[in-house]
This record gives C-alpha cells, sequence and structure tokens, in this order.
C-alpha cells in the first residue's frame, strides 16, 4: 500500500487501469483455458476407452484365430500415437508380452512401468471391468482394460485374463490447447487494449491533470505562495479547488501570523543570554544562536556543519559522547559541564543541558542543547571552595551562628577540635552553651549594638567551655553579616598562650624593674658602704691595739662589712655586679660539688646525676655557679621535708626563636642547661610569680634571706642565660638554667687574686680619677698610705688635662660611671691613645649603664669591683704597675690556692667566723705540712682539726637554736653526716684506703662549702639576737683553746 | 497561473507498450508437433534407441516408434501415422513406386553379411535348396537377398517354394520350412539353433542399404526435430565407438541379445559416418540417387517394381550436422 501511495496519480492510475484490463483478460483466457482441456479430456478418455477396446477385440480375435505375431503388430501400431506413453499387454500374472517399447518385453510390469498399481490391476482383472482414471494433476489418463489371453492346452474357452496397461499423456495436448487459447484471446486483448486507453485517456484529462493541478497549487502554497486555482465548472474537484482558494488565503493570513511569531521567537532563541545548539547524532551542529556565535566569535556559517565536539576539550569528547548515546526515550535529558580551551590557551568552563530526540524506532534524530558560560560561576565554586577550606584549616575558631535563634550554622574544625565537640553536637548548641561567662540574657544584651548598628564589630575576652569541661580564655571579635539572613560571624582567638606570654613578660619585667631599683639602691648604698669601711680601715690603722674603741671599731666595720656583703648580693641579683667569668664545664663543677651537695641535702633526699657526655662549655663566674646550685640544691631540699630525690641533669640544647617568643628573657642560641629537680611539694603558680623577687621567701620568719633564689636569677642574667620555672603542686618543681655556650679552653681565665698579709707598696705616680669626693679620697688616702703619689680628678676632662699636666703618671685609676661626657673607658681609650705605656684601672660598682664599646672591652680586664678592700686595690695597682695585668696572667699560668679567712666567709656572727677562722687555718697548715711532707704533723693537726670541728658544730647549732634559724634540723643532719664521715675516713686513713692528702682537700671543700653555703645562710637570723646567742655559747661552752690561737 | 503538466503522454505510451507487450508473448512460436519415427529391430537402426537411452531426445519432439516387422513400419508410413522411418533403399524404392513423395536424410548402414540365408542343417549347399520350401519377408531385401543367392546356386525361383513371412515369424519360419532369408538378430539367434548360414549380404556389397526417409512435407513442419534426431544419432554413433560396453548394456532388451552378442552383430554391417553420408547424400543428383537409380533398375528387372521410376531429389543433406537447414 504504501508504494502505491508513492506513485504519482498519473503512473498508478493507468496501472490501475491496465491492471484490471490484464485480470479481465486472465480471467477469459482462464475460462476459455479451462473448458478446452475439460473438453479435450472427456474426449481424449472416450478415444482411448474406443481404442482400446478396439485392441482388446483384435488381440483376443488374433489369440483364437492363434495369429500370434499379429498381435504385436497390432499393439506396435499404436505406438504411431505418440500421446501412449506406455502401452504393454500383460499376462496374469503382470508380465509383458507385447509393449510399444521392445525392451520391456517379457519383463514384469509392476517393476518396469513407474504408474503401474499392481492391486488395480488386480482389482480389474477379478471385475473384467476396464478402469480409467485421471491421475491427480490431469496430465495423464491411466488405463487397466481386460484382456482374454489366448487359451492354455485343454481349454475349450480360455481362461486366462490379461490386461492391456496404457498411459495416455495429455500434456502435449494441453500445452497446444494452451497455445490455441492465447491466440483466440489476441483479438479480444486487443479491443480491451483499445477500451484501456480510451479509458486512461479520460482519467488523465478529467481526473489527473484537475488533481495534479491542485497538488501543485498546494505545493506552491506549502512553499508560501499565493496561488488560485483555476478549475472551471462545477463538481467536487472544482469545489476542492474553490476551497483550496480559501485555504491559501487563510494560509496567507496564518503564514503571516506565523512568520511574525517565527521572528519573534527566532529573534528571542538568537539573543537569549543563553547559548542554543542543535547538532546531529554525529556530532555535527545544524542550528547555533546569535549569542553562542558572538561568544565563540563566528559567524552561524562557521560553526553549522562542523562538530559540537569541537567546542569540547579533548579530555572530555569520549565521555560527552558516550553520555549521549546512553540517552534514552524515556530519559533523554543530559547536562554536562565542561572545560573549553580556546586556540590562544584561554581555559572557560561551559554549562550544557542537552535533550535527544528520537524517531519512532528510538533512534536519536538530533540533539539540543543550551548552554552557559559557567566560568565564572565555576571560579567562584572554586574560590568559594578554597576560601572555605582556609577558614576550615584555620587554627583559629571560626563560628557562624544564627542572628535569631543563636544557634551555630557553621563551626570550622579549629573550633570543633578545641571545643570537643562534633558539627552535629554543635549545631544543637548556641554560643551560651559554650561561654559560661555569659547568660543567655546577657549575651542577646551583648549583641544589641551589633544588631542595632551601632557598633560594627565587638572585640571582647571570655573564657569557652569545652566538652569536657575545662576552659581557656579567648578573645571574641563578632560581627552581624547580612548575607539574604542574617547571621553573626565570630572569629575567635584561643589566648591561653598570648595570656601566658604575657604574664611571662610581665614577670621578666618585674623582675627587670626590681632589678633595676634594687640595683640602683645598692650602688649608693655600695658607695656609701665603700667610704665608710674605706675609713674604718684607715682609723683601724691609726688605732692602738687593745684600745677599747678600737674593739667598738672592729665591730662597726664587721656590721659594714656585713652591708657589703648584702648590697653585693643585690648587685649580683640586679646584674649591677662585674663578674669574673671563666670557660667551664658545669659538669666538672658539679662533681668538685658532690660532697657539698650530700652534705647540704637531708639522708632522706636520694641525689641523682644525669650529665650529658660531650657537654659544652659556658663562660661563668665559678663561684656563682656553686653558689646558685647550692641556693637550688638547698630550695630542693626543703621542698621535701620527708625525703625525696633530686636530680641534676644537664644537657646542650638550642633554644629557638619560637621558644624565646613565648618566654621574653630568653634569647635564641646555643645552651648548656642545667636541671635541678624535686618531686617535692611543688610551687603554687601565684609564687612562681614572685619567687625570684629579693628577701621574698615562704619559710617561716627569720629562717630564709629570700636572698637565695634571687641570686640565682641574677647570675643566670650576668652570665646572659635564661632560668626557667617548672612547678606543679604535690608533684614538684624543675628549674632549668640556660647558660650560654662559649667556644674556648676552660680555666682560660681562670686565676684567684692572692691575698697577702702585706700590702705590696711603690713610689709611683697614680691618677685617681672618680666623681664621688668620698671614694676619691678613699682611694687617695689608701695609696699614698702605701707609698704612692696621688693625683686626683672629679670627671674625666679634669683626668685629661692632669694627664697632659703630668708626664710622669704611671697610672689611671678610674671610675667607669661619671658625669661629664666622658666615661672611665672613654678617659681610658684617650689616655692610652697619647700615651700607650700608661696603665689603666679601672672600677665599677655595675657595668650595665656602661658598656664598653668595641676597643675598650680591653679595659675590663683589670676592672676593680666596687666596693674593693684597701688589699684588693694594692694589690691590683702593684700588679698593673709592675707588668702582670690581664694579659700576662696566661704566661704566669694558675697560682694554686690556699685558704686562709676572709669577710667572704663571715656568717655575721663573731663568735662563729672566730671559729671559722680557726678551722681554716688549722687546715691551711694542714696542707703545708702536706706539701712539706710532713704527714705526722699533718695527722697531728687534723686531729686538733677533728676535735675543733665537734665542738665548733655545738657551739654553731646552740647559735643556731638561739637565733631560732629554721634550718637547723637539717644543718644539723649535715654536721651529723661530716662527723660520721670524718670517722670514717680516719679510718680508712688508718688503713691505708686513704691517704691524708685526700682527707685534707675533702675537709677543705667540704668547710669552704658548707660556711659559704650553709653557715651564711643562718646568719640574716642573728641580727640582733646577740644576748641569746651570747648566751647560749655560754651553755655550750668556750671553743677548744679558746684565748688563744690553736 | 498556467502550468504544464509534463511527461502524461510518455505514460500513457509506457502503459499501452506494456499491454501490447502482454499480449505479444501469448504469440510466441509454438513447439513443434511429434516427429514421428518407426523402424523394426535391425542393429543398424539401434543407435538411433541408443541416443534415446542416453536422453539425447529428452528435449526434443523426436519420438521412436518400435515396430515388429518391416511391412509394419512400411504400412504406417504409407498411412501417415509416421512421419518417417529407417527403411532399406529398395524399400524406401518400393514406396515411391507407390508415389510416396520421400525424402531419404541419412544413410544409415550397408549390410555386410547383416542379411543372409540360413538353412536347417543338411542343407550344405546353396544347390541344396532345390525344392525346398525358403521362408522370406515380403521385401526388396529379402527379395535382392534370395535372388542373388538363387543365382548364385543357378537356381530359378521356381525352382522352389517361396513362404511368405514377417521378420517376427522368421524362427517360427525357419522351423517349419528348410531354409529362410533373414536379418540380425535374428541371424545370431537362428545361428545360434543350429541353422547353417549358405548365404549372406557381404558377397553383393553395396546392394543392401539402409536408409532414413522422412514425408518430403514433414521436412518443413519438423525442421528443428529432424536435427535434433540425427545430430542424437551421429552422438550416439560416437558413443558406441567410445563406450562400446555400455552401449551394448543399452541396447541388449531391445534386441533380445546379450551385450556381447549385440556388438557381435555389427560385424554384419557397415554404419556409415559424416563424412560418407556428406558424401553420398550431397550434389544433384548425389551419389545414393546414382545407387538408388540402379537399384531402381534391378528391381524393375526382378518385378519388384510396378513402375519405372524417374528418381529426382531423392536426397536431402539439410539436416546433417554441421549443415544449415
Amino acid at each position: 500500500m504504501r508504494a502505491i501511495y508513492s506513485l504519482p496519480l498519473k503512473l498508478w492510475l493507468p496501472l490501475l487501469v491496465l491492471g484490471t484490463f490484464v485480470l479481465l483478460l486472465s480471467t477469459m483466457t482462464w475460462r476459455h483455458y479451462y473448458d478446452r482441456t475439460a473438453e479435450v479430456i472427456k474426449s481424449s478418455q472416450a478415444f482411448v476407452i474406443r481404442d482400446m477396446s478396439a485392441l482388446q477385440r483384435e488381440m483376443e480375435e488374433e489369440f483364437n484365430s492363434g495369429e500370434y505375431v499379429r498381435v504385436g503388430q497390432d499393439l506396435s501400431a499404436r505406438g504411431t500415437n505418440t500421446q501412449y506413453q506406455t502401452l504393454v499387454a500383460l499376462d496374469e500374472r503382470g508380465r509383458i508380452l507385447h509393449s510399444i517399447r521392445l525392451a520391456l518385453k517379457n519383463r514384469h510390469a509392476e517393476k518396469v512401468l513407474e504408474n503401474f498399481d499392481p492391486q488395480r490391476f488386480e482389482q480389474m482383472r477379478r471385475y473384467k471391468r476396464p478402469d480409467i482414471r485421471l491421475d491427480t494433476d490431469k496430465q495423464q489418463i491411466i488405463v487397466y482394460f481386460p484382456l482374454r489371453l489366448k487359451h492354455s492346452s485343454g481349454e475349450i474357452r480360455s481362461l486366462r485374463s490379461g490386461a492391456l496397461f496404457a498411459i495416455y499423456d495429455l500434456s502435449a495436448a494441453q500445452a497446444e490447447i494452451w497455445n490455441q487459447v492465447w491466440r483466440a484471446s489476441l483479438p479480444t486483448g486487443l479491443l480491451l487494449l483499445v477500451a484501456m486507453v480510451v479509458l486512461i485517456g479520460f482519467l488523465q484529462r478529467f481526473v489527473t491533470r484537475p488533481v495534479s493541478h491542485l497538488v501543485r497549487v498546494a505545493g506552491l502554497l506549502s512553499k508560501g505562495g499565493r496561488v488560485l486555482s483555476d478549475i472551471r465548472g462545477s463538481g467536487e474537484l472544482v469545489g476542492l479547488g474553490e476551497a483550496f482558494n480559501e485555504m491559501s488565503e487563510q494560509l496567507e493570513e496564518q503564514t503571516e501570523i506565523l512568520r511574525e511569531n517565527e521572528a519573534h521567537y527566532r529573534a528571542l532563541a538568537e539573543e537569549t543570554p543563553v547559548w542554543i545548539c542543535r547538532f546531529l547524532p554525529g556530532g555535527e551542529i545544524t542550528y547555533a544562536n546569535g549569542t553562542y556565535c558572538k561568544y565563540r566569535e563566528k559567524n552561524p556559517g562557521e560553526l553549522v556543519g562542523s562538530s559540537f565536539l569541537s567546542l569540547i576539550s579533548e579530555a572530555d569528547r569520549e565521555t560527552a559522547m558516550r553520555d549521549l548515546s546512553a540517552l534514552t526515550k524515556k530519559s533523554p535529558d543530559y547536562s554536562h559541564e565542561h572545560q573549553f580551551i580556546a586556540p590562544d590557551g584561554e581555559i572557560s568552563w561551559q554549562r550544557w543541558s542537552t535533550r535527544a530526540l528520537f524517531d519512532a524506532q528510538g533512534r536519536a534524530v538530533f540533539y539540543q542543547s543550551i548552554g552557559e558560560d559557567a566560568t565564572e560561576r565555576k571560579q567562584a565554586e572554586e574560590r568559594s571552595a578554597r576560601f572555605s577550606h582556609i577558614l576550615e584549616d584555620s587554627l583559629n575558631e571560626i563560628y557562624i551562628f544564627d542572628a535569631e535563634t543563636l544557634h551555630f550554622l557553621e563551626i570550622n574544625r579549629g573550633a570543633r577540635t578545641n571545643l570537643g565537640y562534633s558539627m552535629e553536637e554543635l549545631k544543637q548548641l548556641t554560643p551560651v552553651d559554650i561561654k559560661p561567662e555569659f547568660s543567655a540574657e546577657e549575651f542577646s544584651k551583648l549583641l544589641v549594638p551589633l544588631r542595632s548598628g551601632v557598633e560594627k564589630q565587638l572585640v571582647f575576652t571570655t573564657v569557652h567551655l569545652r566538652k569536657d569541661g575545662t576552659q581557656y580564655p579567648v578573645e571574641v571579635h563578632l560581627q552581624l553579616v547580612n548575607e539574604g539572613s542574617s547571621v553573626f560571624l565570630a572569629f575567635i582567638l584561643d589566648i591561653t598562650e598570648r595570656n601566658q606570654t604575657e604574664q611571662a613578660l610581665r614577670r621578666a619585667q618585674k623582675m627587670d624593674a626590681i632589678g633595676q631599683l634594687t640595683g640602683g639602691i645598692a650602688h649608693d648604698f655600695n658607695n656609701v658602704l665603700g667610704i665608710i669601711l674605706g675609713n674604718l680601715e684607715l682609723l683601724d690603722g691609726e688605732m692602738v691595739a687593745g684600745d677599747k674603741a678600737r674593739k667598738r671599731l672592729q665591730s662597726v666595720k664587721k656590721s659594714a662589712q656585713r652591708a657589703s656583703h648584702l648590697t653585693k648580693q643585690l648587685l649580683e641579683f640586679s646584674r649591677h655586679q662585674a663578674i669574673e667569668a671563666d670557660i667551664s664545664n658545669i659538669n666538672r663543677l658539679i662533681e668538685e660539688m658532690d660532697s657539698l651537695i650530700a652534705r647540704a641535702v637531708t639522708p632522706e633526699v636520694e641525689v641523682e646525676h644525669m650529665f650529658a657526655a660531650e657537654l659544652w662549655q659556658t663562660e661563668i663566674d665559678r663561684g656563682d655557679f656553686s653558689d646558685a646550685l647550692l641556693n637550688l640544691v638547698l630550695n630542693s631540699r626543703d621542698a621535701m621535708p620527708g625525703g625525696g630525690r633530686l636530680t641534676l641533669e644537664t644537657c646542650n640544647c638550642v633554644l629557638d626563636a619560637v621558644y624565646c617568643a613565648a618566654n621574653p628573657g630568653a634569647t635564641p642560641g646555643e645552651y648548656v642547661q642545667l636541671a635541678v629537680s624535686d618531686n617535692g611539694e611543688g610551687i603554687s603558680p601565684e609564687l612562681q610569680e614572685r619567687i625570684f623577687e629579693p628577701f621574698f621567701t615562704t619559710k617561716p620568719g627569720g629562717q630564709g634571706t629570700g636572698m637565695g633564689l634571687a641570686m640565682v636569677y641574677g647570675f643566670t642574667k650576668r652570665s646572659d642565660g635564661y632560668i626557667k620555672v617548672y612547678s606543679e603542686p604535690d608533684i614538684g618543681t624543675t628549674m632549668r638554667l640556660y647558660l650560654p655556650r662559649v667556644k674556648g679552653q676552660e680555666g682560660a681565665s681562670e686565676a684567684a687574686i692572692e691575698h697577702a698579709e702585706t700590702l705590696p707598696r711603690g713610689r709611683e705616680c697614680i691618677l685617681v680619677v672618680d666623681d664621688e669626693a668620698g671614694l676619691r679620697e678613699l682611694a687617695q688616702e689608701s695609696l699614698q698610705a702605701l707609698g704612692y703619689r696621688i693625683l686626683t680628678a672629679g670627671n674625666g676632662l679634669q683626668a685629661l688635662a692632669r694627664l697632659n699636666e703630668d708626664p710622669a703618671i704611671a697610672l689611671l685609676f678610674s671610675d667607669v660611671v661619671m658625669p661629664g661626657g666622658l666615661n672611665g673607658y672613654e678617659l681610658a681609650e684617650k689616655a692610652t691613645a697619647s700615651r700607650p705605656s700608661l696603665k689603666v684601672l679601672l672600677t665599677s660598682g655595675y657595668t650595665s649603664k656602661t658598656v664598653a664599646h668595641n676597643g675598650q672591652a680591653h679595659f675590663n680586664a683589670d676592672l676593680l669591683s666596687k666596693p674593693y678592700t684597701q688589699a684588693e686595690l694594692a694589690q691590683q695597682v702593684r700588679k698593673l704597675l709592675d707588668g702582670s695585668g690581664a694579659a700576662n696572667k696566661e704566661q704566669e699560668g694558675p697560682v694554686s690556692t690556699s685558704i686562709t679567712w676572709d669577710a667572704n666567709f663571715s656568717v655575721g656572727v663573731p663568735a662563729m667566723d672566730a671559729d671559722h677562722r680557726v678551722l681554716l687555718g688549722l687546715l691551711g697548715r694542714s696542707q703545708l705540712a702536706i706539701a712539706h711532707g710532713d704527714n705526722s704533723a699533718c695527722k697531728e693537726l687534723l686531729e686538733q682539726l677533728h676535735e675543733y670541728s665537734k665542738s665548733h658544730l655545738r657551739r654553731e647549732e646552740a647559735v643556731m637554736a638561739a637565733s631560732v634559724y629554721p634550718g637547723l634540723a637539717n644543718h644539723r643532719q649535715v654536721h651529723r653526716l661530716l662527723l660520721n664521715k670524718v670517722e670514717k675516713m680516719r679510718r680508712q686513713l688508718q688503713l691505708g684506703e686513704l691517704s691524708i692528702d685526700d682527707v685534707v682537700r675533702f675537709l677543705r671543700i667540704w668547710w669552704v662549702d658548707h660556711i659559704l653555703g650553709m653557715d651564711r645562710a643562718y646568719g640574716a637570723y642573728c641580727e640582733g639576737k646577740e644576748e641569746q646567742i651570747a648566751h647560749a655559747l655560754e651553755q655550750a661552752g668556750p671553743a677548744p683553746g679558746q684565748g688563744g690561737s690553736p | 497561473m498556467k502550468t504544464k503538466l509534463c511527461g502524461h503522454h510518455r505514460t500513457l505510451a509506457g502503459i499501452i507498450y506494456l499491454a501490447l507487450a502482454l499480449l505479444v508473448s501469448a504469440c510466441s512460436p509454438t513447439p513443434e508437433p511429434p516427429l514421428r519415427i518407426g523402424t523394426n529391430v535391425w542393429p543398424g537402426y539401434e543407435p538411433l534407441y541408443l541416443a534415446r537411452s542416453l536422453g539425447y531426445y529428452k528435449e526434443s519432439s523426436v519420438n521412436l516408434v518400435e515396430m515388429t516387422s518391416a511391412p509394419e513400419v512400411i504400412q504406417a508410413l504409407r498411412s501417415g501415422t509416421l512421419e518417417g522411418a529407417a527403411l532399406t533403399l529398395d524399400e524406401a524404392l518400393t514406396l515411391l513406386d507407390d508415389e510416396l513423395d520421400l525424402k531419404v536424410i541419412l544413410v544409415m548402414d550397408f549390410s555386410h553379411g547383416g542379411d543372409v540365408l540360413l538353412a536347417r542343417p543338411g542343407i550344405a549347399a546353396l544347390g541344396d535348396l532345390r525344392d525346398k520350401r525358403i521362408g522370406v519377408e515380403q521385401t526388396a531385401v529379402g527379395a535382392l537377398l534370395l535372388d542373388a543367392a538363387l543365382d548364385a546356386a543357378g537356381l530359378r525361383v521356381s525352382d522352389v517354394e517361396i513362404v511368405y513371412c514377417a521378420a517376427n515369424e522368421h524362427v517360427d519360419c525357419y522351423w517349419s520350412g528348410d531354409a529362410v532369408v533373414t536379418f540380425e538378430p535374428i541371424k545370431t539367434a537362428l545361428l545360434k539353433q543350429g541353422a547353417w548360414q549358405l548365404f549372406d549380404s557381404s558377397r553383393i556389397p553395396g546392394r543392401i542399404v539402409d536408409v532414413l526417409v522422412v514425408h518430403a512435407d514433414s521436412i518443413s513442419t519438423h525442421p528443428r526435430s529432424l536435427e535434433y534426431l540425427l545430430a542424437g544419432y551421429f552422438k550416439a554413433r560416437e558413443y558406441l565407438v567410445d563406450a562400446a560396453e555400455d552401449a551394448g548394456k543399452r541396447m541388449a532388451p531391445r534386441m533380445a541379445l546379450s551385450p556381447a552378442e549385440v556388438l557381435a552383430s555389427f560385424k554384419g554391417l557397415r554404419l556409415l559416418g559424416l563424412e560418407e553420408n556428406q558424401t553420398l547424400l550431397s550434389g544433384n543428383p548425389s551419389q545414393l540417387q546414382a545407387t538408388a537409380s540402379e537399384l531402381a533398375g534391378f528391381m524393375l528387372e526382378r518385378k519388384l517394381l510396378r513402375n519405372r521410376l524417374t528418381i529426382e531429389n531423392l536426397s536431402d543433406s539439410r539436416f546433417l550436422p554441421g549443415n544449415k537447414p
């Protein structure tokens, strides 16, 4: 049917007529043929019956008459009738007697004849009736005809019944009929042909042509032309033409409307801000709107026909094609974003929504894509994601919470981690839940200025409550952000560390301030004391021995010396004390102090050493270090009244900038660290603030001077080091001292000032420069007393004038800190510039205010610390004048030490000082005896020392008890330890396990350490308790050999 | 607006042409009517049946009608139930004497011992035939051979008793008489039964000729069939040479002999090839025509013909393979 519709009317109408004609002719011919065939069959059947009857008769007669030869001839004569396909005479058994085919003779019909049916043969023989039938396709007449055969011998009448079997072929006859029929139908056919031609002509004229005309008109109409049908007359086609005309007019109107609409929508599509593309399944673009063309900077003609894939980066093409081919009728939409790399390399992002349109078979016909430039959005997303990521990763806490409900909306990881809540948990909370210092009402009130716009941002500090209940201080920066809906944005700084740092800084500043204060006061006091002591010494020299006034003078002198000692400590604390530093290995220094430390602690305290191998060197004042260590050990001991573990640990360490930033006062660099740890009662944070303050003590009244840790602090600062306290109440305390590393030979600057009983004298000219008249005069008198010629100057300029005036000046003795624009260093520099041979001795109470510049530092080598004694001054002056200044010390080598009592050993209790003097004297003599190899004398001396020690210790304990010294028990314990140790050593000495030298060295160190470390501690408690002490001493009994030197 | 409708007349012409073609196809040339060629049984004619057996006539209208004796064939040819027949030349002359318009289109063989005079044992020489009953077919061949034999024996027809019998009666005739003039395959059968051969056609060479004749009008009505007929004949003749054994098997049932006997029977004759036929049949007068005229004279002399025949245009060589009909 479809084929007919696709044919034009002018073709299929004639074909219809032709078909009808053929059908008609065929029907007529077939009918004719059928009738003729039936006739032929009928006549052939009649002929065959007649012919067979005749043959039967002829053959039976010839059988009867015995003319057997004729029998065969009659049958074979029928062979001329070619329609006899087969003709045979059969005997009763079916054997062929005669045949038109001689080859079949004497053979069995059943075997050689194709269509022979033995059953029909037998049936025919039985009933003696001919059997004539048409085969199924009416091509053959098959005949079985009875035939009486020649009689057998003895038969009157032949009873043998044979048959004639024939196949009469009709196919040739039928073919002939067919030919005849066709020939006969020829005239009819021609007649019909003429009729057909006429009919076709008629149809062409009245049907095809008008219809074609209408089709053409319709075609032109469809192309938008205005064509009117011109078919005249009346009839359906004319009516149709008129309808077409009407339709044409309507179409024109509607086309106009459509055109307008089309133009409207085209303009819409062309100018719409989105891109529109249409492309075939192969990717070929069939339409691209103006916006897209503009975006691509191409004409529509350039884009149409190009591949849609060219709009996609190569990497995305395969995916895009796969996704497109996966679209189905049920799911025809597909959205995709991809990169587009322009020829100039610029990367942009495009977003496309594609819809596939399918035909009836479900094949994609074309795709329609609507796209947009997603570059800005993509970049914004990326920026936003990056920003979010940064905010999320920020270590500061960032919160966003709803302005109405105050519920958290977003919380960054820093906040979640610090608070210990998950995001889900936090979203259930409000800021009030984590700010324990605020009630809901207070917090709402806090927000009012932000809500009203009065304030843009609120900054306040508070604490945040963690999930685990702990709190931490924070600084909150809060602002209101209007982004669609109003939210609060809070940036939170965890100020725990900042607070700690600030606290540390405050502490450092306070200590510095205290240092400044005490330093200033101590300096002035020092000067005053210098004058007093100097004058006292001069007075002492002028007085007659045994004078009562001299006794009083001695008492005044002792008090002044104590005051001087205290001042010195204060100066040490305030770092205003000039130091005598040596390069040292503190491991060795600590080892040397082992016994001292062992004595200093109670037996219940276990001392442990953890020394770093290959410890760096540090430049320190060894004496100060020993004092500092002893003070730390004593502090630890006191923190462990019930015993515990004291650990001394050394190591190398490096303080970095971070540590130093968090610990004001520390300077980055390499340090040798000494850590003194105990597991005592610890120090509360409040107390930690003050422990380094001078005179601050937690010990019961009178038991501590409050200068121990202050001394440690001062020592550390003077050594350019740093001290750090770690303490936890009830757990313990660790004090860490960081002493700067130096590179050099240990003991390089080791020197000792030799005390001599007789002060060296001289006659050289010395210029004394000091702005303080008292000190200037004291120095003048002291030196004049020693034989020197003295010139004085009140400031640097005067001094220079004097130097110029008197070339005999051999030594310049000047204070460092002087008014008048020229300090001691500058003066020394100028003086030595013009007179290089001039010796210079500088003196100073402190050095921090006046720093030696480059080229001046070498003057520090022979700096004399204030307050100085006459002996110190005499020694130093003589040394310089003799050319044995600091520059020559190394050549001289170390000077062996001998123990003599000096003011440093003073504990402030004359009776005790006297005892100590005797003890040190005995030790000194013992050393001398050893030096002379006199061991027996030495042993004797040691026995005396032993006896004297026992007596002294008893007396000392009585003094401490009388002065209500809080460390009495401990001190007493140390005394017991010594006595035990000495007893043990005596046995070892006798057994030869120890040399006498060992014993003397031990005792020497022990006593020095003990007097300096422990005994001086109780001195402060003895002030104003002279009577009680005197009474106690009386009770304790006199010292051995009292009233004379032992 | 007026528009021209294109191709209208062309379409109409096309339709008419189509219809006419349909009609003309109905008038295609009709196949030729059956060409009936009758033969009795003689080895010289067997190549025709061998051709049929080999299927050479399957696609043609050629029909071979098998008859038991020559007189039967002549009768059918005369009555017009056959378009052609294989006959001896003398028989053909007999029919010409009866004014039948026949044409010789093929010379099939010369009898060369195939035709014989057989006598009962004891009759050892031709001379012994005096007063004997001699069976003979009422054909010119029979007359020719008997005449030649009597001539050789120095006897006349009146010296013997002539008994006429058809070929299918020769065996009976032999046993009921003393001698019989017969031919293959009866010759072989009787020799097997003890007959003595006194005379044969080899003693009268060229006198007994077998030819294929057709009614002169059949030449115009059955030209293609005649062409087929001769083409098949020569192909079968080649097959007989090339595949003698199979050919013998195929021919045996019709001749009622064994295949070996069939092949042996061909020794009594000489089958003529295409070239010999071209020689014999071509030209005017052709060689065959000369032979026929001579034979007609002899037959007239022996009173085997009634009239003196004027033999013209007897042969037609157009249907020999290679010649254009």
